[in-house]
């Protein structure tokens, strides 16, 4: 049994050490949320709340489509429901969110199931991709009827309540418990990876980097509880939802990460490469694609189930639109397809462009962004965080010779 | 009831026209050049608007879907010349390419044309008809009759023409073909325009029906993804077959479970899929 516990330990650890930056990063993130709540600048803690959730979404499309090559723009589907199924819950039964959000999840989880078994005859290439976006557009049609308003709200939505945990302040000191214990986490890592390193220059550059970012932040964090705790109800509910993201990014993200290196994740991508190959070598093709589909189906309702009183209304026009899967598309290609972190960058760096482009330039923004999209995909087909490889290995190969 | 049906039919008839002239050049291209062209529909939809812009202007009905068919083949033929050609066979790339094209032009048409609703009609074409004691509409009729001829002109050419049967040998093995020393690639772009042509040419056939739109762009790539699946990928029959199919069974649930109009299609997809995965019509 310990030693089952000292194996998982080891495996965080690792998997922490393994991406530095990240969880430099995320400790950084999570202060963020402090300070510009001091700076009063909610407007941003907002965008950046949406920003995580939107990447959970596009993290689970990237799983699907970077390493199982299944490009899926029914991939709204599971958003919907997980944001519908929570929305109902919320309204019709007094349960907690936190539960709301568990089953919100399971539903995903087998929705996923279930599809994978219509997708049964044509799990492969574009059939998949046609079919996908037709089932997406019967749950959009049919959700937006006047017959369905009961359920779907019709055009106009249903509005969420509120669920009282994101306004209390229980929940922050919770997630800044998660938090003190990934600082935790964070930093036997850095031991690790400071054991690793023989360079004493180097070493010391990540120690003191280390401590630095995470004396800053704690102290801001600590501030901010402070302020937190004589502030008005309804004022620490995006907060909230700030860090309810993105700890469920930081943990959709680790799983990601885990899977990718796993025996899982090594089949899915000789499936991608050649599936007739993997298929003589004898792996069962369509049980690992419905795998895959189960799990990307299971992380993008989880995004749903906090998108939706995240947002105060489900409508079908903002959790059903096949657009969506198209928008997830857009960001995974910026980011870089199949490189995971790329999702994250790519959703970041697309919105925050989208954002800036309607704001200056109108309705020709999208028309801006639809062109510069273009030419992300014509040059730099690996997006940025692929470029970003791609050029250091070519560096690397470089030096060698 | 039998007067219903029997409009129903009709209706259903001239819907699947006006789907099987987009589905069978979203099909055609599919098939031959492997380029899932998402575009198709956006194509439609501009074709639609410049068809309507040259009927108000000139108030000939024929010289619009002229001008439509003509303008979108040109279009066509740039975007294929100038962009798609040089990634054929990278198909993630082609698919997102079109989108971004797609998104494009459903923007541009949106900025010039706004959300309203656009119809006109030569006046011929207004009004009733009464044939065997039914009633009809004179366009739909007409619709169906010019789908009707058009469709076996279509596949005149296919089967008889040189450039067909290089095409229809394309369709089976590009490689063989190409090794007996015939230029397959400008056949697949003359196809490429064509089924553009054919876009635009529905596009303007819908405008004195349904009326142009700019929601028109996206729903009816998603009609002609449908008849992709039920038909058969690159079949010209089979899109044929099933746009009538799709247009018949659109019309019967919207005549019989209105709420259910649009989504029927996709059921009538899925009842394909899981029967018949590779399409009604062998190829």
């Amino acid at each position: 049994m310990s030693s089952q516990i000292k194996r998982y330990y080891r495996g965080i650890v690792n998997l922490f050490s393994e991406n530095m930056t990240f969880a430099l990063s995320l400790v950084f993130l999570f202060s963020l949320n402090f300070i510009l709540f001091r700076l009063g600048l909610i407007k941003y803690i907002d965008l950046l709340a949406y920003i995580w959730v939107v990447s959970v979404f596009v993290l689970s499309y990237d799983l699907l489509l970077g390493y199982v090559g299944l490009l899926n723009f029914g991939h709204v589907v599971f958003f919907g429901f997980g944001a519908y199924v929570t929305t109902y819950i919320l309204l019709w039964t007094s349960l907690p969110y936190p539960i709301a959000m568990v089953i919100s999840m399971l539903v995903g989880l087998c929705l996923g199931f279930l599809l994978s078994f219509v997708f049964r005859n044509i799990f492969h290439g574009i059939p998949f991709t046609f079919v996908s976006l037709a089932i997406a557009m019967i749950v959009f049609f049919l959700y937006r009827k006047r017959e369905l308003l009961p359920i779907s709200g019709a055009e106009a939505g249903l509005t969420v309540p509120i669920p009282h945990a994101v306004k209390s302040f229980e929940w922050t000191l919770f997630f800044v418990a998660v938090f003190l214990v990934l600082v935790v986490l964070v930093g036997l890592s850095v031991l690790e990876k400071f054991r690793q390193h023989s360079s004493k220059k180097k070493r010391l550059g990540i120690l003191i980097l280390f401590l630095a970012l995470v004396a800053f932040s704690l102290f801001f964090v600590m501030d901010g509880l402070w302020a937190f705790m004589f502030v008005e109800d309804f004022r620490r509910i995006t907060p909230n939802f700030y860090l309810l993201s993105i700890i469920v990014l930081c943990a959709c993200y680790l799983f990601s990460r885990r899977l990718a290196v796993s025996p899982v994740g090594h089949t899915w991508l000789a499936i991608r490469e050649n599936e007739l190959r993997a298929r003589v070598i004898g792996f069962d093709v369509f049980k690992y694609k419905s795998l895959a589909l189960i799990i990307a189906g299971g992380m993008a309702a989880l995004a749903g189930s906090i998108y939706a009183p995240f947002r105060f209304v489900v409508s079908p026009e903002t959790v059903f639109t096949p657009l969506i899967s198209i928008y997830a598309t857009v960001y995974a290609i910026i980011g870089g397809i199949g490189t995971l972190n790329g999702a994250i960058i790519g959703t970041i760096v697309g919105i925050l462009l989208e954002r800036l482009l309607i704001d200056y330039l109108g309705p020709w923004g999208v028309v801006v962004l639809g062109a510069i999209f273009i030419g992300f995909v014509l040059r730099l087909p690996y997006g940025i965080v692929g470029s970003l490889k791609m050029w250091e290995l070519k560096r690397k190969v470089g030096r060698s010779t | 009831m039998l007067e219903a049906i029997v409009a129903i039919l009709v209706d259903g008839l001239a819907l699947g026209m006006t789907l099987f002239m987009v589905a069978s050049g979203f099909s055609l291209i599919f098939g031959l050049l492997r380029i899932p062209n998402f575009s198709h529909g956006s194509l439609f939809m501009l074709g639609a608007f410049l068809g309507y812009e040259t009927f108000v202007r000139t108030n000939n009905f024929v010289l619009g879907l002229i001008v439509a068919a003509a303008a979108i083949g040109a279009l066509g033929a740039i975007i294929e010349r100038g962009l798609l050609r040089r990634y054929i066979g990278r198909e993630l790339t082609l698919i997102l390419l079109t989108i971004g094209l797609m998104l494009l032009l459903d923007r541009i048409v949106w900025l010039r044309w706004g959300d309203v609703i656009y119809w006109w009609s030569p006046e011929y074409f207004i009004g009733t008809i009464e044939v065997a004691g039914f009633l009809f509409y004179k366009y739909r009729l007409f619709l169906v009759g010019f789908g009707f001829a058009l469709a076996i002109l279509m596949h005149l050419f296919l089967k008889y023409s040189k450039l067909g049967i290089i095409v229809r040998a394309g369709l089976d093995d590009a490689e063989m073909v190409e090794t007996l020393g015939i230029d397959v690639k400008r056949a697949f772009t003359f196809m490429f325009v064509i089924g553009c042509c054919l876009a635009g040419l529905g596009g303007a056939c819908v405008v004195p029906w349904l009326s142009a739109s700019s929601s028109l762009g996206q729903n009816y790539l998603l009609y002609a993804f449908a008849i992709v699946v039920i038909g058969g990928v690159g079949s010209f029959k089979g899109s044929f077959i099933a746009s009538i199919i799709v247009g018949i069974a659109e019309l019967f649930c919207m005549y019989f479970i209105p709420w259910f109009a649009e989504a029927s299609i996709f059921i009538v997809m899925l009842i394909v899929l899981l029967l018949k995965p590779e399409g009604v019509v062998r190829t």
